[in-house]
């Protein structure tokens, strides 16, 4: 294939995939209508809720004074009838879930790799999110044994998310070894519930 | 002595007679040199050969000490440390008291007698060990101190037993520090050789790891959480002062003195990757020992200063490793089994103890320091983990869950006579055995 053709190829998809991301984006923005039942449901919800400010005028909209300190929401509309789920954004709700790993070794499974990359697309959401990760083992072996394996597997994830792309300065790690089991007992199952990698949110 | 004179002269005669007079002085002089070098052996009388493998155990009788005191006390304890030993037969029945010809026609070739009394609210503990072979005292002691020093008193008077009749230092009088989930997290504590006393030596509230004594008996290395993340502590034992070992930000574990204490080797942990180091306590540079993918850790420093073992997965799985106290000469010492860990030398550099996983669990094997001529000295059940030598070579403590929780137990090497230690009371780990004081 000669560049030029490859070039008008690579434009091509470029361009179709500029109108999807747009075209997706007007569908995203759309807002209900003050005036209809619905809008109103949701006002009435969120009247104490003061940290979510729901702007339901039409979407360009903006009043007098206002500018930068618009808070934008999503809401994500559902039929008439079935129940409503809402989802706060600004901090979109992403449940943070162990990882786990087989004995004595710090492998990332297709699970946990898919898992790592829908975190990472959240950490992409939320910029100013940092997460600490913890490596644990099992505690067969030495303590000393099992401190240098939780750090081997905490490493290896955060070396995962930033291949893809989470930035370093936000990831830090630290390992337990052994010491801090969630599951007691000699057996495969406690065995295998500690040997994981724990996230916490900062 | 005959020699064939052949006169031919006057003078040749004088020369043959000079000749044979001379060599008969020197003959005469190395039949004494010889009679000298026997006389000594006899009279510096070895009574226990304790380099002889197959050591035949002295029979000795220890009585019941008089007195109304403790007098049970410290005869039993003279008894169990003395049996501990395995180099005695004690032949004596709790409570008996009779003479000198009595235990030596019971076979008794020593025997022990003591009395304790009171003397202005001190206890006064006077021990005697008699030779009743040769009819002779061979050690005669008094000793004063307080009620709650009972048990040091009988403990001085076995090491003096061992000491005479050995020529070897006892191990009576060391301690063993270790971990302990007493508390209800993992701190630092102190006991007794053989398990009593146990007092906490930490109070962090964290968790605090691997133990090691400095060669001096002074200062004890951990590890400790009570920053955040592992790090290396040295705690002085005299003003119970802690320092970090290292001004390092990334994990830092493990570790062990060298033979002079002015180094110190342990793991760095950065980017995932454990490798050994070395430091000066006091210094702020490390200087890298190993390197590669390998997660290396515990290691240990031979008393001689030529070797560290140490414990890496560089082969695919945790095995012991040695190399020179610089890095250099690595040798990889163990090849079988999944996991081999926890080295530990013996105080003459010639032997390791260490945990390897078989079928049951884990156990304690020894071999030597060039890996060969393996033998195992624990069988379980459970999991039998972290030796440590005793200063005379002659026991490793460790810890085990034979009896349900993690407990620490000292194992007679040459006897394979165990010994379960009461420490804390809870789940007690990591012994570190004391050198001599």
């Amino acid at each position: 294939m000669s560049f030029i053709a490859k070039f008008n190829n690579t434009f091509t998809l470029l361009i179709i995939t500029a109108i999807l991301i747009t075209g997706c984006e007007g569908v995203k923005k759309k807002v209900p209508d003050t005036n209809s039942e619905f809008g109103q449901q949701i006002n009435q919800r969120f009247a104490e809720d003061k940290s979510m400010t729901v702007d339901t005028r039409p979407e360009n909209t903006l009043s007098p004074g206002e500018g930068q300190d618009i808070k934008e929401e999503d809401i994500s509309i559902i039929k008439e009838g079935t129940e409503a789920q809402i989802i706060e954004t600004q901090h979109e709700v992403f449940t943070l879930k162990d990882i786990h790993f087989q004995f004595d070794k710090s492998d990332l499974g297709s699970a946990s790799r898919a898992y790592l990359e829908s975190m990472a697309t959240w950490l992409d959401e939320n910029r100013s999110l940092k997460v600490n990760i913890e490596g644990h083992a099992d505690d067969r072996g030495t303590s000393e044994y099992n401190l240098a394996l939780g750090a081997r597997r905490a490493d290896a994830v955060k070396r995962y998310l930033e291949i893809l792309g989470v930035e370093a300065g936000r990831l830090s790690t630290i390992s337990y070894g052994e010491e801090m089991p969630v599951m007691e007992g000699q057996n495969e199952t406690a065995w295998a519930a500690n040997r994981r990698v724990h996230f916490e949110g900062i | 002595m005959k020699v064939a004179l052949r006169s031919a002269s006057g003078l040749e005669n004088k020369y043959y007679k000079r000749k044979i007079v001379l060599r008969k002085i020197i003959i005469e002089f190395f039949i004494l040199v010889i009679a000298c070098l026997l006389a000594n052996t006899a009279t510096a009388k070895i009574y226990i050969d304790i380099s002889s493998p197959s050591a035949r155990r002295m029979p000795i009788a220890i009585e019941d000490f008089s007195g109304k005191e403790f007098s049970p006390l410290a005869s039993s304890l003279i008894r169990r440390n003395l049996d501990l030993s395995g180099l005695f037969n004690i032949i004596s029945e709790v409570g008996e008291k009779e003479d000198s010809p009595f235990w030596l026609s019971a076979g008794a070739e020593a025997f022990i007698k003591g009395s304790i009394s009171r003397e202005k609210g001190d206890l006064l503990v006077e021990v005697f060990l008699y030779d009743l072979a040769r009819n002779k005292t061979l050690l005669a002691k008094r000793y004063r101190g307080q009620e709650s020093n009972i048990r040091t008193m009988a403990h001085r008077f076995s090491n003096e037993v061992i000491e005479t009749l050995t020529g070897e230092k006892g191990i009576f009088e060391t301690k063993i520090a270790f971990i302990s989930k007493k508390s209800g997290n993992k701190e630092l504590y102190l006991m007794d050789f053989d398990g009593h006393n146990a007092r906490k030596l930490t109070n962090n509230g964290s968790i605090n790891l691997s133990p090691k004594w400095s060669r001096d008996g002074k200062k004890l290395l951990f590890t400790s959480f009570k920053e955040g993340k592992a790090a290396l502590y040295i705690k002085d034992l005299a003003s119970y002062n802690e320092v970090a070992l290292t001004e390092e930000k990334h994990m830092t574990m493990g570790g062990d003195w060298s033979p002079d204490g002015r180094k110190v080797v342990f793991t760095l942990t950065r980017r995932g990757d454990s490798d050994l180091f070395l430091t000066e306590p006091g210094k702020t540079t490390i200087r890298r020992l190993t390197s590669g993918w390998g997660l290396d850790v515990s290691p240990a420093w031979a008393p001689d200063g030529n070797s560290i073992a140490f414990v890496s997965d560089r082969g695919g799985n945790p095995n012991i490793y040695k190399m020179t106290g610089r890095g250099e000469e690595l040798t990889r010492l163990t090849f079988e089994g999944k996991y081999n860990t926890s080295p530990a030398w013996s105080k003459d550099s010639k032997w390791i103890a260490y945990s390897s996983l078989q079928k049951g669990g884990f156990r304690i094997y020894i071999m030597q320091a060039d890996g060969s001529s393996k033998r195992q000295l624990t069988f379980g059940p459970g999991n039998d983990e972290d030796p440590s030598w005793s200063p005379d070579g002659r026991f490793v403590a460790f810890t085990s869950t034979r009896d349900g929780k993690k407990t620490i137990y000292i194992i007679n090497v040459g006897s394979s006579k165990i010994m379960k230690l009461e420490g804390s009371g809870g789940a007690d780990m990591s012994p570190t055995w004391s050198p001599f004081f």
